[in-house]
Order: structure tokens, then C-alpha cells, then sequence
């Protein structure tokens, strides 16, 4: 219309991942005017911020993603295909996209989601969504979307993603924690104290080599997600597709550092590439996409 | 395509936007409508006026012939006037002629002109005519010219011509 010309439109992308993250993007023609990116920690916050904008812009797009493990991608549309997967039709929404492959999602996630915010959301993705948008090359690719609380992985071979799965990193993070406790438990003091000497020791020495306070947290996130991948991919290779994966990509959100293509080379030896990836912006590209 | 849920139509402006929106145009509206009212009533003014040049041209036009006619008219009252001073004079003439006709003298005709008076007559004696006829006749104009001829019964019938100069046409008065 003539008159959108004229008016500022609104789009925000948010999504929860340890705290609440936000963008938001106003727009004239196309053209974008300003952009305000936070995090906030409370939902009350987030709520505040987006009923402020909503008031001030009637054209305000929301947009957020599902993170829910209850989500995936078949490669068709026909709807034996989930039959055929153990999907129960009746608990899920699916969408086709290009005719040729489907996102799903748990109605009972898509319901709750719609309920936890007190404003209307208008756009809601699927966590595959910003991948297969983002994705250009689509022949044996892997694709790793890396959040604080999440992976998700996505595989392509002939244009269409034939493999979807999603980890949640937290709890199991949580559980290793756990179980290093219970070793500590069995151990002897002595042996307890000899080996943190050691350990000490080592970890200095790896801080001179390095040169860089590498996070301990955050080697454990690299392994965990080399372990899911090793997992992942051992799926792939026995269930999905007999050729081999060119190259994994690594859509990161949370500045996972550089260890980490290393790590993949040297375990699963395979090619990797680590993108920094704005997941809120590409989420509002999909919705400026399917809002015109 | 990929979203799960599809975006409500939404309003493009607030609620109090719509309302000044609203207010703007109906005044604008009332600007615009006002405007062209003025042009029309401008270009029907302009219309009017110049018809009624064309009127005032028109009229202009009727003022010199009426002007003229006035003229026209103003010359016919002087001549009417004329005539009928020149009527009352010669009325006058007339009466003062016939004061000056003594009783034993009979007129049959006279002629009046502008400066001569014929007289046609009968008078019983030359003498009679000349004693009381001729010298009133002389004292008024220039010349006089008798011209008598006897009657079977010896009375004279006689022409008298009278003229005058212009200047004393008013000879009678």
C-alpha cells in the first residue's frame, strides 16, 4: 500500500536463553531507522519494554523462536511421512516450506509459548527456521545452531534437510557437574590432593602455551557439543544418508571461541567453519520477509 | 512460510493519531471546500464584472445617442420656441395691423411676410386712405407703394405694398 511508505514499522525478535534477548528494529520503507538491542533478566522487564513499543508503534511484528526439544524437520510434506517417523499428527503443527520439507512443533509447546507473554506474538519460528533461512549451501552440509541452553543441528543433502535434532546443553552440563562431585566423593584425600596439584600444575602450563584464559565452563560446552555431535552424526551416517558430510557449520550466538574448530577437527575430522551468527536479526529478516 | 502463526491485521496508526488524522482532513477538507468556493465566487465575480463593463460600454454608447438626442431635442424646443414667438409676434402684428385698419376703409386680403405687407382694400376716398391709412403705414416701414383703382361706384380698390428692413421685423410690436 501506498501508505506504508509512510509508516515506521516495528520488528522485534526475542528468545530466552539464560536471560531474555532482544532486538528491535524500526523500520521505514525498508530502510532501517534504529535498532535497540538488550538482554534483560526478568520476563517482567522484557514485558515492559515490548508493551511500551507496542503503544508507541501499532505496526509492531513480535517474532520469537520455539526451543523445545519436541520440534524437527521430515523432508516431505506428506503427512505418511510422520506417520512413517512415529509422529503423532493429532500433537503437532506442522508447516511446509517450498513444498518439498516440513517443520514441526509440539502443539502443547506452541500453546504455551503463546500463553507465557502477555503481549501477542506474531511470528513464531521453529529453532530449524533461522538455520534453513540462513542456510545457502545445501549438499552435505551440517549445520550447528549454538545457544547457551541449546544445539540444534540441521543437515542438507540435495536442497532439502534430511536430518534435524536438538540437545539441550543445561541439564546435561548440570549432570556432569553432579557426577564430577560423586568422583570427588570416592577418592581418596591423598590421591584427592596430589592430583590437584597436578591439575594445577597442568592447567598453568596450559595457560603459558595458550597465552589465554580459556573458561573452564566453556571447554566443557565445546565437548559437550563435540560429544552431541559425535552422537549426532553417528544418527546421521546409520539412519539418514550413506554419503559423507562435506563441512560442519557452526552458527554461533554466544561467542563460543576459536577451540572449538579445532576440537571438531581433531575428533570428528571433519571441515568446520564458526559464523557469529545474530540469530534476533535473522529472525527479524524472516519476518520482514513474510510480512510483505 | 515459516512461521507457526500468522500476524493480525494491524492498524497503521494509534487511536489518538486517527483522531488528529481525522480532524486534519475535515479541516483541510473545510480549507480545500472554502478555496475552490472562493474561486468559483472569484471567477463568477469576474464574470459579472465583465458583463457589466460590456453593460457600461453598451450603455456609454446609449448615453451619447441619448445625448444626441437630447440635441436633437433642445434644437427642436428652440425652434419650437422660435415658432411659437415668432406665432404670438405675428399674432400681435396681426391685431396691431388690424387696430391701424381705419373703419371706413374694407380689407379684403393682406399678406404678412417676413418684411412686407401687401394690403388688398376698398376704401371710399383716396383721401380717406391717406389720412388714416398711410401715415401709421409709414411710420412702421421704409417704403411705401399705393396702388389704387376705382370702383363702378367710385369707391377705389387699392394694393398697398409695405416693406421693411430685417432689423425691424419686430415693427409691428
Amino acid at each position: 500500500m501506498f501508505i506504508e511508505r509512510f509508516i515506521k514499522k516495528v520488528y522485534i525478535s526475542f528468545y530466552k536463553d539464560e536471560n531474555y534477548k532482544f532486538l528491535c528494529e524500526i523500520k521505514k520503507n525498508t530502510k532501517l531507522i534504529e535498532s535497540i538491542k538488550e538482554e534483560f533478566d526478568s520476563k517482567e522487564k522484557l514485558n515492559e519494554k515490548i508493551n511500551e513499543l507496542i503503544d508507541d508503534y501499532p505496526q509492531t511484528f513480535i517474532s520469537t523462536i520455539i526451543n523445545s526439544i519436541n520440534q524437527g524437520v521430515i523432508p516431505s510434506c506428506n503427512k505418511s511421512e510422520f506417520k512413517k517417523r512415529e509422529i503423532e499428527i493429532e500433537n503437532i503443527k506442522s508447516i511446509c516450506i517450498k513444498n518439498k520439507y516440513s517443520i514441526f512443533v509440539s502443539i502443547y509447546d506452541l500453546v504455551n509459548i503463546k500463553k507465557e507473554y502477555p503481549f501477542e506474538i506474531d511470528f513464531l519460528y521453529s529453532i530449524f527456521a533461522p538455520i534453513d533461512f540462513f542456510a545457502k549451501k545445501r549438499n552435505n552440509y551440517l549445520y550447528v545452531l549454538i545457544l547457551k541452553e541449546n544445539i540444534a543441528l540441521l543437515a542438507y543433502k540435495n536442497e532439502i534437510p534430511i536430518f534435524s535434532d536438538i540437545f539441550e546443553i543445561k541439564e546435561e552440563k548440570n549432570e556432569e557437574v553432579e557426577e564430577d562431585i560423586e568422583l570427588l566423593e570416592d577418592i581418596d584425600l591423598e590421591e584427592e590432593i596430589a592430583e590437584d596439584i597436578e591439575e594445577e600444575a597442568e592447567i598453568l602450563d596450559f595457560e603459558d602455551e595458550e597465552n589465554e584464559p580459556a573458561s573452564l565452563e566453556l571447554t566443557s560446552i565445546e565437548h559437550n557439543i563435540i560429544q552431541y555431535l559425535k552422537d549426532a552424526i553417528k544418527d546421521y551416517y546409520e539412519n539418514y544418508s550413506d554419503d559423507f558430510l562435506e563441512k560442519i557449520v557452526f552458527l554461533d550466538t554466544i561467542n563460543i571461541g576459536k577451540n572449538l574448530k579445532k576440537l571438531t577437527e581433531d575428533e570428528l575430522l571433519l571441515e568446520n567453519e564458526i559464523i557469529n551468527f545474530d540469530l534476533l536479526k535473522t529472525l527479524n529478516n524472516i519476518s520482514e520477509s513474510e510480512n510483505v | 512460510m515459516y512461521s507457526f502463526t500468522k500476524p493480525k491485521r494491524k492498524p497503521y496508526f494509534k487511536e489518538d493519531t486517527k483522531l488528529w488524522l481525522i480532524f486534519y482532513f475535515i479541516s483541510f477538507f473545510l480549507f480545500i471546500s472554502f478555496a475552490l468556493f472562493l474561486l468559483i465566487k472569484s471567477y463568477l465575480y469576474t464574470k459579472d464584472s465583465q458583463k457589466l463593463n460590456t453593460q457600461i460600454i453598451s450603455l456609454k454608447q446609449q448615453i451619447i445617442k441619448l445625448n444626441n438626442q437630447k440635441d436633437i431635442i433642445n434644437l427642436e424646443k428652440t425652434l419650437y420656441e422660435n415658432i411659437l414667438v415668432q406665432n404670438s409676434v405675428i399674432k400681435t402684428s396681426i391685431k396691431n395691423l388690424l387696430d391701424l385698419i381705419p373703419d371706413p376703409i374694407t380689407l379684403d386680403k393682406f399678406l404678412l411676410s417676413k418684411n412686407k405687407l401687401i394690403i388688398y382694400g376698398i376704401t371710399p376716398t383716396k383721401d380717406v386712405y391717406n389720412l388714416l391709412m398711410l401715415p401709421p403705414l409709414e411710420s412702421i416701414f421704409e417704403s411705401t407703394t399705393t396702388y389704387f383703382y376705382q370702383l363702378p361706384n367710385g369707391w377705389y380698390r387699392f394694393k398697398s405694398i409695405n416693406t421693411i428692413k430685417a432689423t425691424n421685423e419686430n415693427a409691428f410690436n
